[in-house]
C-alpha cells in the first residue's frame, strides 16, 4: 500500500495545485481514490441503504484529510476549501470519465447488466454532464456554481458554504435550490440533443 | 441568457418556490403578465421541483464511490490503483478490452511511467502459449522499431500476469476516429508509419493477428504505434475461439465487435493465416479511418463475419484521395491473400508514394508565376545606399526574412517596391506584393498571403495548409513583399514557419516594428538626407544634391513645371526639408503646394504649424509628430470642401472609383464642390494618389497614414457613421447589380476583385451596426462573387455570422442565405453541413409556401445527395421537385427537373425510365424554343443509349446534338458532343477515329480555357489507351487528368469515378501494382501542356505486341 502524504503535505500540494502545479494533482489523486475505494468497499458489502451515517461520515473524514484546517488561518482556511473543491470536482470526473460515463447521455454502456448491483436513486447523476451542466451555470451565475462546487464536490455544509463565500447561510440555501433546478434542465436539455 | 433577464427568472423563480405550489400557476400569471419568455423560462425551471429534491444531495464522492462499487467487475482490481505490483505504483486505469486492463503505473526503480497490462487468468493460464505469446512480444519488441511500441517486462505476481511497457501520450486510433474520419493527410501518415511497422515485423516473420483501431495509439506529436503484437496468437491458441468470444462479449461487447470486422477472410473462416491476413486487417483499418464508418458492418458476430468473407465495402465517398490510393485499398481488402501483396514492404513503399504526391505549385496553380508589384508613376529618388544594402542582403542565400522599418511616411514601401521590382528577375518563382493595411487578424493575414499568390481554395484545406503546401513545392525562388506588418506582429511566428518550409522563400516586410523572429535582418530605413540648417549652402547645385531637396524639386515640378531652385528659394527650400525631418511624404505634402504658395510663404505656415502642433503632442517621436503636423498643415489648408471630401474618403479601403467617390461622399449632394474637380486637387497635393492601370477605369487610393488621420478627422466630425452606410448602401448596390452576371462578365469579376476589401469593411460594418437587413442583402449578393472566386472559407464564415445575427429576418431572406451557405459548404466538401442547410431551406420555403423556393431547394438538395453517392434519396427528391415545378406551371423548370430525374434514374441503371424521362424534356425544350437545352438533351440521349449499346441510335443522338451545338456556336457544346462520338467509336474499336475527334475535342476545350473539359477528355484517351495496351501512357495520363481535377477543385461525382477506374483497370492489371503507380504518379506530376502535347502531337507509337 502506498504512503499517503502527511496533513502538512496535503495542504502543500494543495498550495501548488492551487497556484497551476498540475503534478500536485497526480500526488493527491490517490489520497480520494483511497476514499473512493473504501465507500465502494462499504456498498459492495451490502450497506447500499442510500445516506448511511458511515458514509458520510467517511466523506467528511475525506475532505478533513484534504484540508488541515486546524493549520490555517480563517482567510486562508476558505481558500483552501475552495480549491479543495475544485480538486474534488476535477478529480472525480476524471475518475467518472475514465470509468466510461459519457459526455451526454448518461448511464454506462460498459457493465453488463447481472453485475450491476441495485443502486439508490442518486447514484445516476452523471458527473461529467453535471460537470459541462456547471461550466454552463457559471456563465450565467458564477456564485450558484460555486455553491453547487462546494456543497456537491467539496461536501461542505450550509454554514461553511456560506463562509467561505461570505454570505448569508439564506443565500446559499436559496442559491442552492434554484441552481439545482436550473441544472437538472439543463442536463435534460443534453439528453434530448443527444437523442436529437 | 441576458442578464437581465436571469435576475428577473430567478426573482420570480424564488417568490414562487417560497409558495405552496398550488398557488404558483396564479402567481406566475399576474407576475410575468404578457411576457411569454420569462414566464416559460421560470415554468421550465420550476417543473423539476419534484426531481431536485434528491438531486445532487449525496456528495460527489459519495456518488464516485457508488459507481465505482457498481462497477468493479473483480475484487482482485479494486484494490489495485495506489497499490503496488512489483516495482510499479499504480497510478489509474487507462482503458481495458478483452486482453486485459491497462494502468498507467509509475516505475519506482527508474522513476518513469509505464503502461501496466494485467492478462485475463482465462488467457494466461495455459503455461505454453503464455511462453510463446512472452517469446513474440519480446521479439516484437526487440524490432526496436519507432512505430512498435516497446516491451519493458512480462512479469507476474500471484498468478496475476502482466506486461509493462511504453507509456504513450496519445489517444488510440479508436478515439481518434470516434468523432468522424480523418482527414486524407492525417490518416495516410498514420497509415504509412502503421504499414512499415509492419512490414519490419512481417520481416521477421511476426504476424500481428488483431490489428484494429484499439490496438493503434497515435501519440501527440503524431507518431504512431502498433501495441499488443503476439497477444491474438496467445487468446487463438489458449482458448476455444467460441467462447473466448463469449466472454469478450460479457466484459465488453464494443470490443469484441471491433475485432470482429477487422477478422481477414481467413480468420473468419477458421483458416490458417499468415502476414497477409494483417494485411487485410490493415485494411480494414484504413478504410475506417478515411470514411468514419466500419468496412465490414451487421447487426452481430455472424452478419459482420458474413460480410468480411463475402461482401466488398461500400465506395468511399467523398475521400479526397488520389485514385492509386484507393488501389492499394482495394488490394489490402483482396478476399483471396493471394491477391494481396505479396511482401508487405511493396505496401509501405506504395504507401508512401502516395503520401509524398505532391503537385507541382506551377502547375497545381494555374496562376502563372505571381507578380504583382504596384507601378510607380514617379521617380524614386536618392536611397543609393539602402538600395545597395538591400539587393546585397536580398543576393545572400542565408537571408531568408528582411524587414525594412522606420516610422509612418519615412518610404518604406517606395523603397521595397523599388528594389524588388529592380531585382524581379532573379526571383523565377514570381514576386508577390500583400498589401496587409487593411487587413486584421492572423487568419486574415495568411488568407490576404494565400490570394495575393493567387492559390485556390482546395475543400478541406485552411488557407495556411494549401500556402504551406505552395511553399513547400516551390522549385523556383519567390519573394514575398508583405506590405505594413506592424499591426500583424501576431502572424509573426506563421511567416517565420513558412520559411522553414523551403529555402526558395524568401520574405520581406515593411513594418514600423520588428518581427523578433529567428533569422529576421533588419534594415532601418532612414529619412532623406537633409541640408544642415547651420551650414546650409547656398548654391542649388550643392543643395540638390541632398536626396530631400531633390525630392522636394522633383514633386514641386510635377505641379509647377517651371519651378526651380533659384538662389532666392534655396534657403526656404533647404529649411523646409530640414524642418521635415527629411521625411519623404511630409516632402511630398509640401512641395505639391508651390503652386499657389512660394517656398518663403510656406515655410512660414508650415512652421508654426508644426510650433502649434509640437506644443500639444510631445510623447509622440519626433518624426511622427512632424508627419503629423504636415499631414494636418496640408489638410488646414484644404477649404472646407476639400476638407469634407478628404474625411470621407477615409471610409474607403483598398481605393475606389471616381463613381463610388460620387455615391458615397456626395450621397446627399451637399459636397460644395464638383468630386471630379475634388479628386483632381487631392492628387495634385498628394493627398490621394491615381492609379491608371490599362482598360480599368483609374482608382484613387490614399495611403495609410493620410487615411489614419483622415479618419480621425471624420469621426471628429460625427459624419463617420453616415458615411460609414452610405459606403455600405454603395457597395449593396453594386454588389447587387452585378453580383449575379460575373460569370459572364469577367470585367466585373476584375472590379469586385478589387473592390474586396471595400466589401468586406461595409458587410463588417453593417453587421457590427446590427443591421440585418442590409447586411443580408450584401451577403446574398456577394454570394455569387465567394462561389465564383471561391473565396468559400471567407464566404461560409460571413454568412453564417448573418444567420446567427439576432432580431426577426424575412424568413425568404433566411431561406436564401441558407442555400448560399449550403453551396458554400457544399463546395467545400463538407456534404453533411451542406444537406443540413438546405435541409433547413427546404423547411423555410415550406412554411413560407415558397413552392418555388421549395422547388428549388429540393432541386439543390438533390444533387448534393446525389453526389453524396445516395441515388435513391437523390431520385426521390427530384421527382418532388418535378412535381412542384409542374404545379407551378413552368415547363422549362419542369424538364430541366426532370432532365436531372433522369441523370439519376439513369445512374440507377434504369434506362427504359430515363428515355422515357429525356424525352419528355426533349418535348418541352422543343415547345418553349430552348435550342441549347435540345442539343444538351440530345447529348444524354446519346449517353443513355450507349449505355444499351446501342451504337447506331447513339451516334445519331450525339451527331444531332453536335448539329445543334454548331448551328448555336456553342464550343463547349461542340467539344462536348466530338468527345462522345470519340468515345463511341472507341467503344467500337475505331481507336483511330476515335484519337483524332477526342484530339479536335481537346483542342477546342483548351480554346475554351475549360479545364474540366480538358480532365474529361484526357481521361477518355486514357481509356483508349488501355484499350490498345498502352497502359502506361493510359495511367499517366489518368494521373495528369487526377492533377487537374485536384487543382481545379472539380472531382468526378463518386459514380463517375467508379466507372472510370474500371474501364482503367484493364491497364492496371497489365502492370505490377509498383509500375502502375509510377505511370499514375509521373502523370501527376506533369505538366499539362507536356499530356496535351502528348496526346496532340507527338503521339508515343502503339505498343501493341
Amino acid at each position: 500500500m502506498i504512503e499517503l502524504p502527511s496533513s502538512h503535505e496535503v495542504t502543500r500540494l494543495l498550495k501548488a495545485w492551487g497556484a497551476g502545479d498540475e503534478q500536485a494533482l497526480e500526488k493527491l489523486t490517490p489520497l480520494v481514490y483511497r476514499q473512493l475505494h473504501q465507500i465502494a468497499q462499504r456498498y459492495m458489502g451490502g450497506e447500499r441503504s442510500g445516506h448511511t451515517l458511515q458514509t458520510t461520515a467517511l466523506v467528511n473524514e475525506a475532505y478533513l484529510r484534504l484540508v488541515d484546517c486546524g493549520q490555517v488561518n480563517w482567510q486562508d482556511r476558505a481558500h483552501f476549501f475552495a480549491i479543495s473543491a475544485n480538486l474534488m470536482r476535477r478529480i472525480l470526473i476524471d475518475f467518472a470519465r475514465s470509468r466510461g460515463y459519457l459526455k451526454r447521455g448518461g448511464a454506462f454502456s460498459h457493465i453488463p447488466l447481472e453485475e450491476a448491483p441495485s443502486v439508490c436513486e442518486d447514484a445516476d447523476v452523471n458527473l461529467v454532464a453535471l460537470d459541462d451542466a456547471l461550466n454552463a451555470l457559471a456563465a450565467v451565475d458564477e456564485r450558484k456554481s460555486k455553491v453547487v462546487e462546494l456543497r456537491f464536490f467539496a461536501g461542505l455544509s450550509v454554514e461553511e458554504t456560506a463562509e467561505v463565500l461570505r454570505v448569508s447561510s439564506d443565500t446559499v440555501i436559496r442559491d442552492w435550490r434554484l441552481a439545482k433546478l436550473w441544472l437538472l434542465r439543463e442536463l435534460s436539455r443534453g439528453e434530448a440533443s443527444h437523442e436529437a | 441568457m441576458r442578464p437581465e433577464l436571469w435576475r428577473r427568472v430567478e426573482e420570480l423563480c424564488q417568490k414562487a418556490l417560497d409558495l405552496d405550489e398550488s398557488r404558483r400557476v396564479e402567481f406566475l400569471h399576474s407576475a410575468c403578465g404578457n411576457d411569454d419568455e420569462l414566464r416559460q423560462e421560470v415554468k421550465g425551471l420550476l417543473a423539476y421541483g419534484k426531481k431536485a429534491e434528491q438531486f445532487i444531495e449525496s456528495p460527489a464522492l459519495e456518488v464516485a464511490g457508488k459507481i465505482l462499487a457498481t462497477q468493479a467487475p473483480s475484487e482482485k482490481w479494486k484494490s489495485l490503483i495506489g497499490s503496488t505490483v512489483s516495482h510499479y505504483r499504480v497510478i489509474e486505469k487507462l482503458g481495458g478490452g478483452g486482453m486485459g486492463v491497462v494502468y498507467k503505473a509509475e516505475d519506482i526503480d527508474l522513476g518513469r511511467f509505464v503502461a501496466l497490462k494485467f492478462l485475463p487468468d482465462d488467457v494466461a493460464h495455459d503455461p505454453q502459449s503464455l511462453s510463446r505469446f512472452q517469446r513474440e512480444a519480446k521479439a516484437a519488441s526487440a524490432l526496436n522499431h519507432p512505430n512498435i511500441v516497446t516491451i519493458y517486462e512480462l512479469g507476474h505476481l500471484n498468478g496475476t500476469h502482466y506486461i509493462a511497457m511504453e507509456m504513450i501520450c496519445g489517444e488510440t486510433l479508436r478515439a481518434l476516429i470516434s468523432s468522424g474520419p480523418l482527414p486524407f493527410r492525417q490518416a495516410i501518415a498514420i497509415a504509412t508509419q502503421i504499414a512499415d511497422a509492419l512490414a519490419k515485423a512481417h520481416e521477421t516473420g511476426l504476424v500481428h493477428r488483431d490489428l484494429k483501431p484499439e490496438n493503434l495509439m497515435v501519440a501527440h506529436d503524431g507518431n504512431a504505434k502498433i501495441l499488443d503484437f503476439g497477444l491474438a496468437k496467445l487468446r487463438d491458441h489458449s482458448v476455444d475461439p467460441e467462447r473466448s468470444t463469449q466472454a469478450n462479449l460479457l466484459t465488453d461487447p464494443g470490443t469484441v465487435m471491433g475485432t470482429v470486422g477487422y477478422m481477414s477472410p481467413e480468420q473468419a473462416n477458421g483458416d490458417d493465416v499468415d502476414f497477409r491476413s494483417d494485411q487485410f486487417s490493415f485494411g480494414a483499418v484504413l478504410y475506417e479511418m478515411i470514411n468514419g464508418h466500419p468496412a465490414f458492418q451487421g447487426r452481430g458476430r455472424a452478419e459482420i463475419m458474413a460480410a468480411i468473407v463475402r461482401d466488398q465495402p461500400q465506395p468511399s465517398v467523398n475521400v479526397p484521395a488520389p485514385a492509386p490510393f484507393f488501389w492499394i485499398l482495394q488490394k489490402c481488402l483482396a478476399k483471396d491473400a493471394n491477391q494481396r501483396y505479396s511482401s508487405t514492404r511493396d505496401l509501405a513503399r506504395d504507401l508512401a508514394t502516395v503520401r509524398d504526391l505532391r503537385i507541382d505549385p506551377e502547375t497545381r496553380y494555374a496562376v502563372r508565376t505571381p507578380s504583382n508589384m504596384p507601378v510607380q508613376r514617379t521617380a524614386f529618388i536618392g536611397r543609393e545606399r539602402e538600395v545597395a544594402n538591400l539587393r546585397q542582403l536580398l543576393s545572400r542565400g542565408d537571408v531568408r526574412l528582411v524587414t525594412l522599418t522606420g516610422p509612418g511616411g519615412i518610404g518604406k514601401t517606395r523603397l521595397a517596391v523599388q528594389v524588388v521590382t529592380e531585382m524581379s528577375a532573379g526571383f523565377t518563382g514570381g514576386v508577390c506584393f500583400v498589401s496587409l493595411s487593411a487587413v486584421s487578424g492572423k487568419e486574415s493575414a495568411i488568407r490576404a498571403i494565400a490570394q495575393a499568390i493567387g492559390l485556390r481554395e482546395m475543400p478541406g484545406q485552411s488557407s495556411q495548409e494549401s500556402l504551406k503546401e505552395y511553399v513547400s513545392g516551390l522549385t523556383q525562388p519567390l519573394l514575398l513583399l508583405l506590405d505594413n506588418f506592424e499591426h500583424l506582429l501576431s502572424a509573426a511566428s506563421d511567416v517565420a514557419e513558412l520559411l522553414t518550409f523551403n529555402s526558395n522563400l524568401r520574405v520581406m516586410v515593411t513594418s514600423q516594428a520588428l518581427l523578433h523572429t529567428y533569422g529576421e535582418h533588419e534594415l532601418p530605413v532612414p529619412a532623406l538626407a537633409a541640408p544642415d540648417l547651420r551650414s546650409v549652402p547656398q548654391a542649388p547645385e550643392a543643395l540638390s544634391r541632398f536626396a530631400a531637396v531633390a525630392l522636394f524639386l522633383e514633386r514641386a515640378k510635377a505641379v509647377k513645371h517651371d519651378f526651380t531652385l533659384t538662389k532666392e528659394n534655396a534657403t526656404a527650400v533647404a529649411t523646409i526639408c530640414s524642418r521635415l525631418d527629411g521625411l519623404p511624404l511630409a516632402i511630398e505634402l509640401a512641395a505639391s503646394r508651390v503652386k499657389v504658395l512660394s517656398p518663403t510663404a510656406m515655410l512660414t505656415r508650415l512652421e508654426s504649424s508644426l510650433n502649434l502642433l509640437t506644443g500639444g503632442a510631445r510623447d509622440l517621436p519626433v518624426r511622427q509628430q512632424t508627419l503629423r503636423g504636415t499631414v494636418n498643415w496640408s489638410y488646414s489648408l484644404l477649404n472646407a470642401a476639400e476638407q469634407s471630401l478628404v474625411r470621407r474618403l477615409s471610409v474607403f479601403t483598398g481605393g475606389c472609383t471616381l463613381e463610388a467617390v460620387e455615391a458615397v461622399c456626395d450621397t446627399k449632394g451637399d459636397l460644395a464642390i464638383d468630386v471630379l474637380d475634388g479628386m483632381s486637387s487631392m492628387v495634385d497635393k498628394s493627398l490621394i494618389q491615381q492609379i491608371e492601370q490599362p482598360d480599368v477605369e483609374p482608382r484613387f487610393l490614399m495611403l495609410s497614414t493620410i487615411r489614419e488621420y483622415a479618419l480621425e478627422r471624420l469621426v471628429e466630425s460625427g459624419e463617420e457613421f453616415a458615411t460609414r452606410r452610405a459606403h455600405a448602401a454603395y457597395y449593396i448596390v453594386l454588389a447587387e447589380e452585378c453580383g449575379e452576371d460575373l460569370s459572364t462578365h469577367p470585367e466585373w469579376l476584375e472590379r469586385f476583385d478589387l473592390e474586396h476589401q471595400n466589401f468586406r469593411d461595409a458587410l463588417e460594418f453593417l453587421i457590427r451596426t446590427s443591421d440585418a437587413d442590409w447586411s443580408m442583402r450584401l451577403g446574398a449578393a456577394l454570394f455569387n462573387f465567394w462561389e465564383t472566386r471561391e473565396h468559400f472559407a471567407e464566404g461560409r464564415a460571413f454568412l453564417e455570422r448573418l444567420l446567427h445575427l439576432p432580431g426577426t429576418v424575412q424568413p425568404k431572406m433566411r431561406a436564401r442565405l441558407l442555400f448560399c451557405t449550403a453551396v458554400l459548404a457544399s463546395s467545400q466538401g463538407n456534404f453533411d453541413s451542406a444537406q443540413k442547410l438546405h435541409e433547413e431551406s427546404l423547411k423555410v420555403c415550406r412554411d413560407l409556401q415558397d413552392h418555388r423556393g421549395v422547388a428549388v431547394a429540393l432541386n439543390a438538395l438533390g444533387v448534393t445527395t446525389r453526389d453524396r453517392g445516395d441515388l435513391d434519396t437523390a431520385c426521390s427528391l427530384f421527382e418532388q421537385c418535378v412535381a412542384t415545378w409542374r404545379e407551378l406551371g413552368s415547363p422549362t423548370d419542369t424538364a430541366r427537373a426532370l432532365s436531372n430525374l433522369a441523370n439519376v434514374v439513369r445512374l440507377q441503371g434504369n434506362y427504359a425510365r430515363a428515355h422515357a424521362l429525356y424525352d419528355e424534356c426533349l418535348a418541352v425544350f422543343h415547345d418553349v424554343g430552348d435550342s441549347t437545352a435540345v442539343a444538351w438533351t440530345l447529348n444524354y440521349l446519346g449517353d443513355l443509349v450507349a449505355e444499351s449499346v446501342d451504337w447506331v441510335a447513339s451516334r445519331s443522338y450525339y451527331e444531332q446534338s453536335l448539329s445543334a451545338f454548331r448551328q448555336l456556336g456553342d464550343g463547349w457544346g461542340i467539344a462536348s458532343a466530338l468527345c462522345d462520338l470519340a468515345t463511341l467509336s472507341a467503344a467500337q474499336s475505331k481507336h483511330d477515329e476515335a484519337e483524332r475527334l477526342y484530339g479536335e475535342s481537346i483542342r477546342i476545350f483548351q480554346d475554351l480555357e475549360h479545364k474540366r473539359g480538358i480532365a474529361r477528355v484526357l481521361e477518355c484517351f486514357a481509356v483508349s489507351a488501355a484499350a490498345q495496351c498502352r497502359p502506361e501512357q493510359s495511367l499517366r495520363l489518368a494521373g495528369t487528368a487526377a492533377a487537374l481535377r485536384q487543382r481545379i477543385g472539380g472531382p468526378l461525382i463518386p459514380a463517375e469515378q467508379s466507372r472510370l477506374e474500371k474501364k482503367l483497370e484493364t491497364a492496371r492489371n497489365m502492370l505490377t501494382n509498383a509500375a502502375g503507380l509510377e505511370a499514375w504518379s509521373s502523370g501527376w506530376e506533369m505538366s499539362l501542356d507536356e499530356a496535351l502535347q502528348e496526346v496532340l502531337g507527338t503521339k508515343s507509337p502503339p505498343a501493341k505486341s
